[in-house]
């Protein structure tokens, strides 16, 4: 009865929570394949003999528009096989090659990760070739950098992992709903409401179900006051028999092996 | 982000731990399958079988869908002889059997039961004892029971329904009173007449009818008591003397007069016959019924330059229009818990149909589809509506629910039948 308000609230709780982690994952996945974008300077050095490549021509109709940005952050996840094939072809030179595994898998989010630690040393070997101490105060700055920027990573892997929880949560909450809506629209296609039932009535029933969703014990917990209504409602139950629950055995028992249906007409 | 985790987690702690409510709010309210087995032992030469009559009760209610007899799996006569589950499997929640011992004195003694096969309960288990001129009466009772105990809803089976029936004879018309079962079955005449009747309305302990008669060449109110034939006039007024309704305590009589001029709503106290005037106004006021209450009436007024239904409260007389939809809407009734307004509507170049209006959401609905359809009267339960209408040289009553869903028409009799008026229940 306690719960009777919350119904609604965990249906509208996982499509929010499914929303945030939506946009969260676009978030990372933009953050992650970001990165190595703002440190790509080095592609200032083409070299213009190998840009004449020999490639099929649909191939290179594909590739044209796209070469300076090889990773989009904007589009979610799932479509980006298409892109990853863009980068390649154009960023032939060598150093550059390295980088470039990065965009190929944004499916596996651990992949991502590691990239951006190996684009930083790409950044200022190029551009250091003087004296050892300035290769020393580089090689520091670069452990302070790696340092940080092994911070950024956990942080992020953390922030991932609890998404992940979060989906998992979500997904459990999600099949308890689903199985919610399919009980509600079976009792409700056999519930013949009688004559004399009004909007404001309201039975309580307590279910007990065995696995499979055979309905066994029915109990009338809160009486409406109309024998006639109360009886539809029982009658209602019996007739669902059995009732769709879902076939795993932790789910259907931690929510549906005793439940209670509150019967109440809305619309009379 | 953290917090709706939280909130997630908390949320599936809860619905694991404590208990789940699932709400239902709607339902399929279908009419509901019913087996009524044919009942054993003998009946009364020349009449229908109890089972009979009660299916055919329970259909018209338009509630019931009675399976045929020729699709019952079995056909016990008793409870000891019922096994849910060969009900079960032809998906009948509802089965009626019973049985008619004749008695040495010569009436019957009848029992019946009926079980839920879904609750494997039974839900109701009596006797009656009746002579052979009361079996169709015992049927009605059955049907009264088995409706009550499902829909909760008391059965208005054993009820009256009275009409104007107009004939003719060796080249004359005649009109003639009826009263008849609420199923149509053994008509009854009160009243035979050389002139017309109009506006039977019936007394709320169901002994008395009032009606208009033009007997004496001019419009009279009239009360008669059913059972003795006894009659009195009640008012013959100069100009209009017309439709009458009783209050709902019986003690007084609203009726339409234009003695003072034009056609106005008078109450008046059947005991003393004072009279007192209610409405006050240069348009036709008519048609009055009471409110469940007796607080006001309502009546038929072309004060707002078509007619329309109106309400009157008798205490301050302030009058409310209730209708707002159609070019014409008159001859109303009021449903036994004031909620609907029951109504002959027409829009504008259509013919005359019934409507109900929804005085909780004013939605008004059209529920007959027969044309010149006239004189609409609530069953005394709320639930269905009689009316008149034609089909050739034939009139016939109809009688549909409240919603429109179902509707049957009842024995057609030569000629016209008009003005039907559904009793109360039978004391």
């Amino acid at each position: 009865m306690l719960h009777a308000d919350a119904r609604p609230a965990p249906v509208l709780e996982t499509r929010r929570a499914l929303n945030r982690s939506l946009v969260l994952h676009v978030l990372v996945l933009g953050l992650v394949a970001g990165l190595p974008y703002l440190h790509r300077p080095p592609e200032v050095k083409e070299p213009p003999a190998i840009q004449a490549v020999l490639v099929p021509k649909a191939v290179v109709q594909r590739h044209e528009p796209t070469p300076p940005k090889p990773v989009e952050p904007t589009p979610a996840p799932p479509p980006e096989p298409p892109k990853v094939e863009l980068p390649p072809p154009v960023m032939e030179p060598p150093k550059i090659a390295l980088p470039k595994p990065k965009p190929e898998k944004p499916v596996e989010k651990p992949v991502a990760k590691e990239e951006p630690k190996i684009t930083k040393p790409l950044l200022k070997k190029p551009l250091l070739n003087t004296a050892s101490f300035d290769a020393e105060m580089d090689a520091m700055r670069k452990e302070v950098q790696q340092h940080e920027r092994q911070a950024e990573l956990d942080r992020i892997k953390q922030e991932m992992d609890k998404q992940a929880t979060a989906m998992k949560v979500s997904a459990n909450q999600a099949l308890v709903a689903s199985y919610i809506g399919k009980i509600k629209s079976r009792v409700e296609t056999k519930w013949n409401r009688p004559l004399s039932a009004r909007a404001g009535m309201s039975t309580l029933l307590r279910i007990s179900l065995l696995p499979g969703g055979e309905v066994g014990n029915v109990v009338v917990a809160t009486t409406s006051g109309n024998a006639a209504f109360d009886a539809s409602a029982v009658e209602a139950v019996r007739r669902a028999s059995p009732l769709p629950v879902p076939d795993d055995v932790t789910a259907f028992s931690q929510s549906f092996r005793n439940f209670t249906l509150k019967f109440s007409p809305e619309d009379l | 982000m953290l917090r709706t985790l939280l909130l997630s987690l908390c949320l599936l702690a809860g619905l694991a731990r404590a208990d789940l409510v699932i709400e239902i709010t709607r339902g399929a309210d279908d009419a509901l399958p019913i087996a009524v087995v044919p009942f054993g032992g003998p009946q009364p030469a020349g009449s229908d079988g109890l089972a009979d009559i009660v299916r055919a009760d329970l259909e018209r209610s338009g509630r019931f869908k009675p399976l045929p007899f020729e699709k019952l799996p079995v056909r016990p006569t008793s409870g000891g002889q019922v096994l849910y589950n060969e009900w079960r499997s032809v998906n009948v929640p509802y089965l009626l059997v019973g049985s008619a011992t004749p008695m040495p004195d010569g009436r019957f003694d009848i029992r019946f039961e009926l079980f839920s096969v879904d609750r494997q309960a039974r839900i109701l288990g009596e006797r009656t004892v009746v002579g052979a001129a009361q079996w169709r009466n015992a049927a009605h009772l059955i049907s009264d029971k088995v409706f009550q105990a499902i829909t909760g809803v008391r059965g208005a089976f054993s009820t009256r329904i009275v009409y104007v029936n107009q004939y003719e004879q060796g080249g004359k018309l005649r009109y003639r009173l009826e009263m008849a079962d609420a199923d149509g079955q053994r008509p009854l005449t009160i009243l035979d007449s050389p002139e017309p009747i109009l506006s039977p309305s019936w007394s709320p302990d169901a002994r008395k009818v009032a009606y208009v008669s033009f007997e004496s060449g001019r419009p009279a109110i009239w009360v008669q008591t059913i059972e003795t034939r006894e009659r009195q006039k009640l008012a013959s007024f100069r100009g209009l003397n017309g439709a009458p309704a009783w209050s709902p305590d019986g003690t007084r009589l609203a009726l339409t007069l234009s003695r003072d001029g034009n056609p106005e709503i008078y109450v008046m106290d059947v005991a003393t016959q004072a009279l007192e005037r209610v409405t006050n106004h240069y348009a036709i006021d008519t048609e009055p019924r009471w409110l469940p209450d007796g607080s006001g009436l309502i009546f038929t007024s072309d004060r707002g330059g078509s007619a329309q239904i109106y309400r009157l409260n008798l205490a301050d007389k302030s009058v409310k229009r209730l209708t707002f939809e159609g070019s014409y809407n008159g001859r109303a009734d009021i449903s036994p818990d004031g909620r609907y307004l029951v109504m002959v509507h027409r829009e504008a170049g259509q013919r005359f149909q019934i409507a109900v209006q929804d005085l909780q959401t004013q939605v008004m609905t059209i529920i007959t589809q027969t044309p010149q359809d006239e004189s609409p009267s609530f069953s005394p339960n709320g639930t269905q509506l009689v009316y008149a209408s034609k089909r050739g040289k034939y009139g016939e009553l109809g009688i549909a629910s409240v919603d429109g869903r179902f509707q049957v028409r009842l024995p057609s009799r030569l000629g016209e039948v008009r003005e039907p008026a559904w009793s109360p229940f039978l004391k």
